[in-house]
Formats: structure tokens, C-alpha cells, sequence
């Protein structure tokens, strides 16, 4: 018996740990909510421009990819090449429902901190469900040059970074000295403020920054001891996703078409 | 021995070596002795300069910094958001314990300072559009959005305001994605303020939403723009109205509104001014390039252009052409309105009157051996220009049909008086001429399901051209009542010509092929009457011609894309191939015979993304060039054709080859730089018709060459390369081409060569945004030879000079400085200087009021040409003052 509530508490204890372990990092930012920033990225690529919202504290981070209008997807400007043109002006209004329901739709925040070497993400499986997914990263290995920018009136200093094959060129305001970043990007000694990758031509640039935040980010992190891993994530989300641009493909009317994407 | 010797030597220099790095650990704790994870440690040499070399602490607060021994001494600088900074100094004497050393850092007492930054990415790239935020580039000078996209990386605004982007023409400019103008958008250029302009996207690769079958297509090689207002301007009316006045009795006043609703775009501009500013280039040229998948363009597959008798003569070219006294008034109103769920309503009323006069002064020596006559001329040029031009567009678009229909009304006015001094008599020259034209096109598709349509097309146009020439001395009746030695000559020509398409195609799509079966007549006639009638001389013409054109042509074309058929699908090469076949009847009413031919022209286009920067396409086209009889490049001025015999005659109808090939090396980012190469190739064998007159003595057979173009070689080079952000900019550019062509009639047939080059480079330097200059420098160099005249070889040059400086106080107020000079110089023509300066000072009142000065040619106002020899002139000047403009002027902005 005793052994048995021995083993209980045991599991107890290790379940209560990897839930509060995530929160170890994040427990300051309430204590210390005066040193915290926030900041706009725009993150660009050839076929993509996304909007990051990072809000961030010394060792810890909270980012957020915006939802956008719905025409300024790659999604839409193929289909309506592909497909039917046929009622354009009553597509509109279609367009008009699911920028609705896009907004209405929770933020995937992701939660990170420079203590673990993964973020947690609020994320929405092809059913629209809630999932909590864990991605475990590897980060850039940077190596600070002596050269200097000033970068909408911030002193900046590069960085060469090497990931994956990939060579970065980043600049940091090395006055505001915060080593956190989004995706696999920190380990800068000062917050980043530009990065370009010279192999495939991304681009991440802050566009805004408030420091010391006016706001922080009412979110809280999801519960890592029932996390997916992300592999396993997008193999089920591609599935799906498969499926409904099979129906979108297979559309041969506009009403097969509203019924695909409102399906969807 | 030795051995042992050489060991301790490598021993004593390793130990030489490691000890020139010296490493420094430690822990850097809170006061409480809690470890303090992730703060930036860092070496550098003092307080002010940049660290050498850093290290984060780890979860423990454990850091290690390597750092040359010759470095020191220095500071260690610990940095954290939570906690006040700490510097601990390290003398280049100082022992480095091995030991790791233990700081203590205290919490933040001090609030961190406020750190706010805002700004807009300049330019991205997604997919096949790029966005420009306007904000990055506009600079608050920019009068017009043509002004803006000057500024902007990769554009360049042609005089007739059209733009190029990227080396590629832009086919429309929309407002919220509507498109207000088609491809005549050369006013909203010149005219819509950019006030509440957000983004600037250039769509490659557009389809128009308005054609029902446009996605039949997998490629397009068509460019737009689209303009993109801030949120606070739409669904509203903007606008901004501009009163001056001044000296020496001069005013200008414009008003100009924008309505941006979603249903309803609008744009209105009304100009009335005295100082120089003419109007007439609205009418002239209309951008007519056969489009069928352009709904709302006229297509002509034949031009008949009217042969003008006179191009209107005006001796002064200047650069802008400022004049001694002038009125222009004009009002252009564009809409766009969609009334109903399947209608689109487009309209454009442009309507201008343009006044003015001028005063040359000349001084001529006539060489009259024994005799140098010298004589001073004042010559008095009066024009006016009345122009006016609707065109009304409604598109009925339903889910499987569509109907078009387009009309459009010009009639221009031209009236010239010139009357000069010579010899101590004068003349006058009148010259009167008015231009009227009718477009109808009605266009009809019907589509049966996502892969088959039929489509038809009608049109319809008639042109006149009436003119009227006169010639006379001024005191011919008052001096000579008898006609002696004197001479009044008359000419009056009318030219009348209607012009009708037809045609009806059958489209089907089959996975990547297109086919398309098109039935097409077209209906061509044009008469000219001309009469010239000079007293005392025997000479009176008075031909008439009239040629019709009829065809029939079965068009067949077969186009392959290879596209990948991707869901989400690459655009790294576009190929699009085909081949059309004509058949082609054409009875013209000079000729007995009709001329049958079959051509069966093949073309490709070959579109490549090299990498994300980098465009290399290259196209080959292949089309039927008919022969315009009313082009017959004789030094006549008959064409009769009524009098040549019937049996000699023939007409051919050629092909024209053209091969374009273009690269383009577009970064924005990284290299911040843009590179176009472009190479065009075209080749059209000459166009002529053989007959004989036996009106004339000769009886020989001749031949008329009614198209002169025989081979064009044209290549460009253009590179902008950007500073620091855009604020340097510095374009060279050239350009060269050489025309070869053929001239004359019969036994007179000769090759000309016409060579161009034109080089020169745009600079423009922008400190802080609030002062910014530029400069434009171009040189043309003309040059022309003729085999069959080979000693005269005509040269000309054309300089031109652009400078400006602007300077900007904090939005309130503003100078801007201008100069710009030309000079142009031609063999046997007099070389031609002008020079204007403008000065402007502008003062923000409130948000939406301005004040400013605006002043003129007050420094360099001259027009000036002159000296040319001639075998009658020995030399020859020309000048006259431009008048000089102080204007008051008050903006307000709504």
C-alpha cells in the first residue's frame, strides 16, 4: 500500500513538475512587468509577409503571427487564377465570411524562455480544435562583428550566424540587453532588430518597439506534459489539409467551391 | 642534446602563445546571493566604445570571456534589464585569478528610459507584387503621383505618362483595384495628388477581373498598378483646391477631387492658368495595342493613320515651351461605378482649350554676292487649341456571359495664325484644322463551362481630318492690288476614313492548351481631297484618292504554357508558343486584282525566375504588316492612284519579325540595387506597291514604299543603385538604337540609317529626409546617312540638364529650387539653347492650408538659337524672353 501511494505521489510529483516547470520562466514577468518591451516584426519572404507580435522580458518571450485578410494569402490569389471566375462579386462577400471567422479564431501564441530549449504554441489542429503543441529547437550560433547601424535611430551591431547550412546577417541594439528572440534566432547580446538569411533571402525586420511595454500579452502558456510533438502536429494537419484542397480542386461550380472552403 | 633543447624551445613558445589569451570567469549573483541567469557580459576597452568580445551567464549565472592579453587594460561591463548596469575595470598589470570571480549586481532603482520606434518597411515582394509604403519614399514635394514614383526604386515615368517598371511598360494604374482609365492613364499621372496615398502595389502577371474568360490564360505578361489609400481616405471625398495670382498678370487655379467608395471611384481636375502650361498632348495619342483579352481597348490590326499635310509648324522648342501670353483651361473627370450587382459604368470627359501667343525675334544676313542683305524679323505666332474627348464604357458581367460596349467621341480644333516681318513687309500664315473621331466596339462572350467560350466583337470608327492653309502677305491688297511679283497661295485638304472589325472566335482550354478559332473582317476606306491654289502660276493639283480594304482571315492559334500544375505552383519559367495562320483578301480601288496571300506566322515567349531577383525573358513574335497606301513615302504630294494602269500593279504584305530579350536583376534588400539589360531586334521587310503612271513622261514602273522600317536594333542599360537606405540614388543609363529603312520612289529609292545613343545618369542625395537634391543629366546623340547621298551625313545632339534642392523645415515649411536647361543642335538648323529656373517657398498655415511664393524664370529666361549656315543664310539667331511668373499661391487640402 505504501509503496503503492509512494508511486502515485511520485507521478503526481513528476506531472506537477512539467507543468510548472514551463512557468518557472514565465512567474518573473508579473514580479517584473516594468522591464519588459514589445515589439512588431514584419517577417518577409518571396511568397509571404507575416506580422509578429513579441512581446518579451529578460530571459522570457510571448509571439504571436497575426491572422491576415484573407486576400492578402497566397491561397486566394491562386485560387482565383485556377478556378472559376465566374461570380467575382459575390466571392467578395464570401471573403468577407472568412476574414469573420479568421478573427474570431484564438491567437496561436508561443511561449518561450531562454531557461528550455522549446516553446509551447497554442495552436488550432484542421478541425479547428485546440492542441498544445511543443517544438524543441536549435538555435543560430552567432559570432559578433565589430560593425555598427544606426536602424531607426537605435545603434545596432551585426552579427554573423550560422544555422542549418544557412548564413544569417543579423544587427542588435546591444543597449537594450536582452538575449531573447523569436523562432531559433536568440542568443544575441541585445535585442534583434534586423536579420536577413543570405540563402534564401528572408527577411525579419522590427518595425515597432515600445520599451518598456505600455501592455502585456494576457495569454498563458499551455500544458506541456499534454503537448504533441510538432512532427506528428503537421503530419495530422496535412492530412486534413489535403483533403479540403481536394474539394477546392474538385470544385465545378462556385456553389462546390463555397461549400469546400466553408467546410473547411 | 640538441633534441632536448629544441623541446623546451617549442615548450617556452606555446607557453608564450597561451599566455597572450587570458580567460576571465565568474558568477553573477543578485545581492541576496541568488544565481542571475542571462545577462550580457561583455569586454571592451572603455566605457564608450563597442564590446569586443561578450558571453551570456547560464542558468547558473556562470559566464567565461576569453580575451587577448594585448587588449587589456579594459572593463567588464555586465548589462541586464532587471538590474543596474556594473563595470568592473581590469588593468593590463592585473593577475587573472583562475579562480572564478563573484559579482553581485543590485536591482534596477532606476526606471529604464523610454524607447518608442516606429517605422514602415519601404518595399516587399510577395509572389508577383511588390508594395511600396508610400511614406518610405514621398518626400511632400511630389505634386502628382508621377512625381512620387520618380522617387521610387525601378520606376521611370514617361513624358507622356505612362510608366515603366522593372524595363516593363505598366498596362493600367487602379485605384482600390478598379480600374478608372484603361490604358490611357497618362492624366491620372500627370494630375492625382498623392495626398493619402498608404501602398503602391505593382501586380506582375494580372488577369482583369472584368473578363469572364481572362482565367483561360496560365500566364499573362501584363503589369498594373494598383494605389492604396490609408483607411481614414476611404469612403470618402478628398481633395485639395490651389489659388495663385501675381505678376505680371498671371494666375493659376486648380481644384482636383478623389472619391473612394467601393462602388464608386472618382476623380475630377480642373485647371484654368496664363502661364504656360499647355494642354493639348491629352488628345494626341491614344495607346491602341491589339488586346483582345483587353476589353476595353480598340484593336486595330491595320493602322490607317491620317497623312497630315502640315504637322503643326511652332519654331520654338523649348523644353516646356513657356510662352509670352497664354490661357489654358482644361477639365478631366474620370468614374468608375458599378450601379448594380452585374454592372460596371466607366466614364472619362477630358475637355481643354489652349490660347496663346508668342513673339520671336530673328536676325537674318542673306548672302547675295556682292550683297549681304541684313534683316531683323519679328515674327507673332497665335494658336488655339480646342480639344474634347468622352468615352463611356458599360460591362455587363454575369456568370457565363458578358457584354461590352465602349463608345468614344474626340474632336480637336486646331487654329494657327503666324504672321511675320521680312524685308519690311509681312505675311501672314493661317492655318486651320479640325479632327473628329468615333469609336463603337461592342464585345459579346458567352462561356459554356470553365474551359470553352465563344467570343465575338464588333467595331466601328470615322474619322475626319478638314484643313485649311492660306498664305499671304499682309499688305498683299493694300500694296499690290494687282498680283505682281507677289503670291497668296490656298490649300485645303479633307481626309475622311471609317474603319469596322468583326470577329468571332471559339476558345477551348485543355489542361494547359489553349485554342482559340477566330473569323475576322476588317473594312477600311479613306479618301483625301486636296486642293492648292496659288495665284500667278500655273501649277493647280487637285488629286483624289479612295482605297478600300476588305479582308477575310481564318486565325488560328495553339498556345502550350508549361506551367507545373501545382496547387500552390511555381512560377519559375513561363513558355507560351502558338502559331497563327492568315488568310488574307484585299481588293483595293486602285488596283482590278485582288491580292490573296497566306501567312502562317509562329511566336513564342520564353519567361524565366532565375532566382528571386532575377528575370530573364525572352519573346519572339511574328506578324502581318499590311501596307498603308496613305504612308507612300514619295516626295510628292500627290497620291492619285486613279490614273495608274491597272495591269503592273501588286502589293505585299509582309512579316515582321521581332525578338525582345530582357534581364533584370531586381534587390531590394541585400544589394539594394537595380539591373535591366534589353535587347529588341526587329526586322520588316519593306512594303511597297509597284505601278506606272501614264500621266508621267517616263512610263517607267515604280516602285512605292508605303512602310519604311527595315531594321531597328535597340539596347538599353539602365543601373539604380541605392545608399544607406535609399538616400543616395545614382541611374546611368544607355540607350542605342539604329533604324535602317528605305525612302524614295522608282529610280530615286534610297537606304537611310538612322543611329541614336543616349546616355546619361539621375542622381539624387537625400540628407535626413529634409533636404534632399537631384540631378539629371542626358545626352542624345542623332546621327543619319544615306547611301544614296552619302556626303550629307546629319548629326544632331540633345543635351538636357535637370537640377533641383529642396530643403524642409519640421513640415512647416519648405524651398524648393529648379533649373533646367536643354540645347539641341542639328546640321543646317539652328542650335537651340533654353534655360528656366523656378523658386518656391511654402509655409504650413494649418494641417490642410499652405501659403507659398512661387517665382519663374527670373534668373534664366531665355530661348535663344542660332547661327547656321545655309547657301542662303549666312547666319541666322532667333531668341525670345520667357515671361517672367511671381505667383502668391494658397492650398487647402480636404
Amino acid at each position: 500500500m505504501y509503496m503503492i501511494a509512494c508511486e502515485h505521489l511520485f507521478t503526481l510529483s513528476k506531472n506537477l513538475l512539467l507543468f510548472l516547470l514551463p512557468l518557472l520562466g514565465w512567474q518573473s514577468i508579473a514580479a517584473q512587468q516594468a522591464n519588459q518591451g514589445y515589439a512588431v516584426y514584419q517577417f518577409l519572404s518571396a511568397n509571404n509577409h507575416e506580422t509578429i507580435d513579441f512581446w518579451f522580458s529578460s530571459d522570457a518571450y510571448v509571439y504571436n503571427v497575426r491572422i491576415k485578410d484573407f486576400r492578402e494569402g497566397n491561397d486566394y490569389k491562386n485560387r482565383i487564377i485556377t478556378l472559376s471566375k465566374q461570380d467575382s462579386l459575390a466571392f467578395e462577400k464570401v471573403i468577407d465570411n472568412i476574414n469573420k471567422k479568421n478573427q474570431a479564431l484564438p491567437p496561436k501564441y508561443v511561449f518561450g524562455n531562454l531557461h528550455t530549449n522549446f516553446t509551447l504554441q497554442n495552436e488550432l489542429n484542421g478541425d479547428l480544435q485546440p492542441v498544445c503543441v511543443i517544438d524543441t529547437l536549435h538555435f543560430v550560433k552567432w559570432e559578433v562583428l565589430p560593425d555598427t547601424l544606426t536602424i531607426n535611430g537605435l545603434l545596432c551591431r551585426k552579427a554573423n550566424g550560422y544555422f542549418a547550412g544557412m548564413q544569417y546577417i543579423a544587427w542588435f541594439v546591444p543597449s537594450i540587453p536582452v538575449a531573447v528572440a523569436p523562432m531559433q534566432l536568440r542568443g544575441l547580446p541585445g535585442l534583434l532588430v534586423k536579420l536577413n538569411n543570405l540563402n534564401t533571402h528572408i527577411q525579419l525586420m522590427m518595425t515597432y518597439l515600445e520599451w518598456p511595454a505600455k501592455k502585456w500579452v494576457n495569454a498563458t502558456p499551455c500544458n506541456a506534459a499534454t503537448a504533441t510533438g510538432r512532427t506528428v502536429f503537421n503530419e495530422q494537419a496535412r492530412i486534413i489539409q489535403e483533403q479540403h484542397r481536394k474539394n477546392i480542386r474538385s470544385s465545378k461550380t462556385i456553389s462546390d467551391l463555397l461549400n469546400s472552403i466553408h467546410n473547411q | 642534446m640538441r633534441q632536448i633543447l629544441i623541446c623546451l624551445l617549442l615548450t617556452f613558445v606555446s607557453i608564450k602563445l597561451f599566455a597572450q589569451t587570458i580567460t576571465i570567469k565568474g558568477y553573477v549573483k543578485d545581492t541576496s546571493g541568488k544565481a542571475v541567469s542571462y545577462v550580457i557580459v561583455s569586454f571592451k576597452q572603455d566605457t564608450i566604445s563597442q564590446p569586443l568580445v561578450y558571453a551570456i551567464t547560464n542558468d547558473e549565472g556562470y559566464f567565461a570571456i576569453s580575451i587577448k592579453q594585448e587588449k587589456l587594460p579594459g572593463i567588464i561591463e555586465i548589462n541586464s534589464i532587471n538590474f543596474n548596469q556594473k563595470i568592473l575595470k581590469i588593468g593590463s598589470d592585473d593577475t587573472i585569478s583562475n579562480s572564478p570571480i563573484v559579482i553581485h549586481l543590485q536591482h534596477r532603482t532606476t526606471p529604464l528610459p523610454d524607447v518608442i520606434v516606429k517605422s514602415e518597411i519601404p518595399i516587399y515582394v510577395r509572389g508577383d507584387t511588390t508594395t511600396f509604403n508610400v511614406k518610405a519614399f514621398k518626400t511632400g514635394y511630389e505634386k502628382n503621383i508621377g512625381n512620387l514614383l520618380s522617387n521610387m526604386p525601378g520606376f521611370e515615368v514617361l513624358n507622356n505618362g505612362k510608366i515603366k517598371f522593372n524595363g516593363k511598360i505598366i498596362d493600367k494604374i487602379l485605384i482600390e483595384g478598379d480600374d478608372l482609365m484603361g490604358r490611357d492613364y497618362g492624366e491620372l499621372t500627370n494630375k492625382l495628388s498623392p495626398n493619402g496615398l498608404k501602398e503602391i502595389d505593382v501586380i506582375d502577371n494580372y488577369t482583369d477581373n472584368e473578363n469572364i474568360i481572362s482565367n483561360f490564360d496560365n500566364f499573362s505578361n501584363r503589369q498594373v498598378i494598383n494605389l492604396k489609400y490609408d483607411s481614414g481616405y476611404i469612403n470618402k471625398n478628398f481633395g485639395n483646391a490651389e489659388l495663385s495670382g501675381g505678376l505680371i498678370n498671371r494666375y493659376e487655379s486648380s481644384v482636383q477631387t478623389v472619391s473612394v467608395f467601393k462602388n464608386f471611384k472618382n476623380f475630377l481636375n480642373l485647371n484654368i492658368n496664363n502661364t504656360g502650361t499647355l494642354s493639348k498632348k491629352t488628345f494626341q495619342s491614344q495607346d491602341e495595342r491589339n488586346d483582345e483579352n483587353d476589353l476595353l481597348s480598340f484593336n486595330n490590326h491595320f493602322a490607317n493613320g491620317f497623312k497630315s499635310l502640315v504637322n503643326m509648324p511652332n519654331d520654338v522648342a523649348a523644353k516646356t515651351n513657356p510662352l509670352y501670353e497664354n490661357t489654358t483651361r482644361s477639365l478631366l473627370a474620370t468614374s468608375f461605378f458599378r450601379p448594380l450587382k452585374h454592372f460596371v459604368v466607366r466614364n472619362t470627359l477630358a475637355i481643354s482649350t489652349d490660347t496663346f501667343a508668342q513673339k520671336l525675334n530673328s536676325n537674318i544676313e542673306f548672302l547675295l554676292p556682292p550683297l549681304i542683305l541684313h534683316t531683323y524679323n519679328n515674327q507673332y505666332i497665335n494658336q488655339h487649341i480646342n480639344g474634347l474627348k468622352d468615352q463611356l464604357s458599360i460591362n455587363y458581367i454575369r456568370p457565363n456571359n458578358q457584354l461590352v460596349i465602349i463608345g468614344r467621341l474626340m474632336m480637336n480644333h486646331y487654329t494657327l495664325i503666324n504672321t511675320g516681318n521680312q524685308f519690311g513687309s509681312s505675311y501672314n500664315e493661317n492655318y486651320n484644322f479640325k479632327y473628329n473621331n468615333i469609336y463603337v466596339k461592342s464585345v459579346y462572350i458567352h462561356k459554356f463551362s470553365n474551359n470553352a467560350a465563344v467570343f465575338g466583337s464588333f467595331q466601328f470608327s470615322s474619322s475626319q481630318l478638314p484643313g485649311n492653309l492660306q498664305l499671304w502677305p499682309a499688305n498683299y491688297f493694300k500694296h499690290f492690288p494687282q498680283s505682281v511679283n507677289w503670291w497668296f497661295m490656298q490649300q485645303q485638304e479633307s481626309q475622311r476614313g471609317n474603319h469596322s472589325v468583326a470577329s468571332i472566335s471559339y476558345i477551348k482550354k485543355v489542361y494547359n492548351h489553349k485554342l482559340s478559332f477566330q473569323l475576322l473582317n476588317e473594312t477600311s476606306s479613306s479618301s483625301l481631297f486636296n486642293s492648292i491654289n496659288i495665284t500667278d502660276s500655273a501649277l493647280y493639283i487637285h488629286p483624289f484618292s479612295n482605297d478600300s480594304i476588305n479582308h477575310f482571315h481564318i486565325h488560328y492559334n495553339y498556345f502550350v504554357g508549361k506551367i507545373e500544375d501545382h496547387w500552390w505552383y511555381r512560377k519559375d519559367i513561363n513558355v507560351v508558343y502558338g502559331l497563327k495562320y492568315y488568310y488574307i483578301a484585299n481588293r483595293p480601288t486602285f488596283s482590278a486584282n485582288c491580292f490573296k496571300q497566306n501567312i502562317l506566322t509562329p511566336y513564342f515567349s520564353v519567361v524565366l525566375k532565375l532566382s528571386t531577383h532575377q528575370n530573364l525573358s525572352f519573346t519572339y513574335n511574328n506578324e502581318p504588316v499590311y501596307p498603308d497606301i496613305n504612308k507612300v513615302g514619295t516626295g510628292y504630294q500627290f497620291t492619285d492612284f486613279n490614273t495608274i494602269t491597272k495591269g503592273q500593279d501588286s502589293m505585299y504584305i509582309s512579316n515582321a519579325k521581332s525578338l525582345n530579350l530582357n534581364y533584370s536583376w531586381l534587390d531590394f534588400f541585400d544589394k539594394k540595387q537595380l539591373f535591366l539589360v534589353g535587347v529588341l531586334y526587329r526586322k520588316q521587310p519593306q512594303n511597297f506597291i509597284t505601278f506606272s503612271n501614264p500621266g508621267l513622261t517616263d512610263n517607267l514602273i515604280y516602285n512605292a514604299v508605303t512602310d519604311k522600317y527595315l531594321q531597328l536594333y535597340s539596347v538599353f542599360i539602365k543601373l539604380e543603385k541605392y545608399y544607406h537606405n535609399y538616400q543616395i540614388k545614382i541611374a546611368p543609363q544607355l540607350s542605342f538604337s539604329q533604324i535602317q529603312l528605305y525612302t524614295g520612289i522608282g529610280s530615286d529609292l534610297y537606304q537611310v540609317k538612322n543611329i541614336s545613343t543616349r546616355v546619361g545618369v539621375a542622381t539624387s542625395i537625400k540628407f535626413n529626409k529634409a533636404l534632399i537634391a537631384d540631378c539629371n543629366f542626358f545626352q542624345t546623340f542623332n546621327r543619319s546617312g544615306s547611301a544614296y547621298n552619302s556626303i550629307n551625313v546629319f548629326a544632331s545632339y540633345i543635351s538636357s540638364l535637370d537640377m533641383g534642392l529642396s530643403w524642409k523645415y519640421k513640415s512647416v515649411f519648405s524651398v524648393n529650387g529648379k533649373f533646367s536647361g536643354n540645347y539641341n543642335s542639328s546640321p543646317n538648323q539652328p542650335s537651340r539653347f533654353s534655360y528656366m529656373d523656378e523658386l518656391a517657398l511654402m509655409m504650413n498655415v494649418k494641417h490642410n492650408l499652405t501659403i507659398g511664393l512661387n517665382a519663374r524664370n527670373i534668373f534664366f529666361t531665355k530661348y535663344f538659337s542660332g547661327n547656321y549656315v545655309t547657301a542662303t543664310y549666312s547666319s541666322f539667331t532667333q531668341y525670345t524672353n520667357f515671361p517672367r511668373v511671381v505667383l502668391l499661391t494658397v492650398t487647402y487640402t480636404w
